[in-house]
């Protein structure tokens, strides 16, 4: 026990010294790949008919260039992400259901700085798409494409040379609307906020 | 970028909920019977769905069972309503016939070219409904004749519209639940009604489930 304390805490320490000493890699043009989970809030509360509709937990899969901006540590990134999980209704009579599955794709860019040690700032945008693998209920119309902002922090450290880890927490935001929903005279939209955890790999190229 | 905690101050307003339309009672036409002083409100628990429907893989309604499955199915917008077309019989819930019913007492459509009917079994109570239900639609003349495809079509739908609860008629022409339709599709007030129907709890449960 006291020696399994004994290594929580030197690995802990070494972390910490890790995240403290870790150069940001920022001045190279770079490709991550990262893999992970996306949690997303309801897509609709319908107030009238008591039903809620959220995708369950999704796994989640990135790709981007990292440039950088000739501006300090300052970079660009263009990201796509692919999430896919099923879509889950929920009553007030307790009652849930699984419908299709739903599929997003982001497509992002990022500005990214420095904001302590070896963890960075994250903030930009770009187009959501939803596509669902039936055209049914709100989808009945198809895909749909929303714009979003997101903000997060990064966290990189480099194991070889040309390969860093990275370690990335998000948070996104849009509002959620389809052609049915606003055919069916569903007024404003729903706002949508989604957290997201995503370990990966960066490589300089 | 100057301001990076910009995303975040639009993200946190990012809460509010979409404002969903009311079901207005003028909107919507009655859909539950009342039977020995019981209001009876009938419609299949999502544990059920989807609704497993047979009907003969040669018969000339077969197209129209998915058309009307279809049309049922995009009224909603939660999936409160889906059903299927199933290969076997002994499995399904709902059995549809290309004959008049040898069964009768059901609820039935008329048209020039064709009837329907759908008759439940109400069980053991009145609070009940055994499965499976059954319906019946063919043809009044030849099936050849022109109208028939589009009176299979209009009937099929209206069927349909009993099978998923609406087990009373609309007094409206407009409505593919009128009881002798000419309408071939769902009007607003079709899709609003069963939209009320599916928002209240049924007070009838179903049985039999094979």
């Amino acid at each position: 026990m006291v020696r399994h304390f004994r290594w929580m805490r030197s690995t802990l320490r070494a972390l910490l010294a890790t995240g403290c000493v870790a150069a940001p890699v920022s001045g190279q043009t770079a490709v991550q790949l990262t893999a992970g989970a996306t949690s997303s809030g309801v897509l609709i509360s319908d107030g009238v008919l008591h039903t809620k509709l959220q995708p369950a937990i999704a796994p989640t899969v990135g790709i981007a260039l990292a440039l950088p901006t000739g501006k300090g540590s300052y970079r660009v990134r263009l990201e796509a992400r692919y999430s896919r999980s099923t879509l889950k209704v929920t009553t007030t009579a307790g009652e849930t259901d699984n419908l299709s599955s739903l599929a997003t794709i982001d497509a992002l860019v990022i500005a990214e700085g420095p904001l302590i040690g070896a963890v960075r700032w994250q903030a930009g945008g770009g187009a959501l798409f939803y596509r669902p693998s039936d055209n049914q209920g709100v989808f009945l119309a198809g895909p749909t494409q929303r714009w979003q902002v997101m903000g997060g922090a990064i966290y990189s450290t480099p194991i070889t040379p040309q390969i860093t880890l990275l370690i990335n927490g998000r948070i996104d935001a849009h509002l959620f609307l389809t052609d049915v929903l606003r055919a069916r005279n569903y007024a404003g939209s729903q706002g949508v906020r989604r957290f997201s955890l995503q370990v990966g790999i960066e490589r300089k190229v | 970028m100057r301001h990076p905690l910009v995303p975040f101050v639009v993200i946190t307003l990012a809460c509010g909920n979409i404002g969903s339309p009311l079901l207005t009672s003028g909107e919507v036409y009655a859909f539950s019977d009342v039977v020995g002083g019981d209001t009876l409100v009938i419609h299949w628990p999502r544990s059920a769905l989807p609704v497993r429907i047979w009907v003969a893989t040669d018969s000339p309604i077969r197209s129209y069972v998915q058309t009307a499955i279809d049309r049922w199915q995009s009224a909603f917008l939660y999936g409160e309503f889906r059903a299927t077309i199933v290969a076997d019989s002994n499995t399904a819930d709902v059995i549809v016939r290309n004959m008049p019913s040898d069964i009768g007492g059901g609820i039935s459509a008329v048209a020039p070219q064709c009837s329907g009917e759908t008759d439940l079994d109400p069980g053991q109570t009145a609070k009940t409904l055994r499965l499976p239900m059954h319906v019946f639609i063919y043809a009044a003349v030849s099936e050849s004749t022109p109208g028939t495809a589009t009176c299979y079509s209009i009937t099929m739908t209206h069927e349909l519209g009993h099978v998923l609860g609406l087990v009373l008629h609309s007094p409206s022409p407009g409505d593919v639940m009128y009881r002798n339709p000419s309408f071939d599709g769902i009007s607003e007030r079709d899709r609003l009604t069963a939209v009320t129907l599916y928002s209240i709890p049924s007070t009838v449960t179903i049985t039999g489930r094979r």
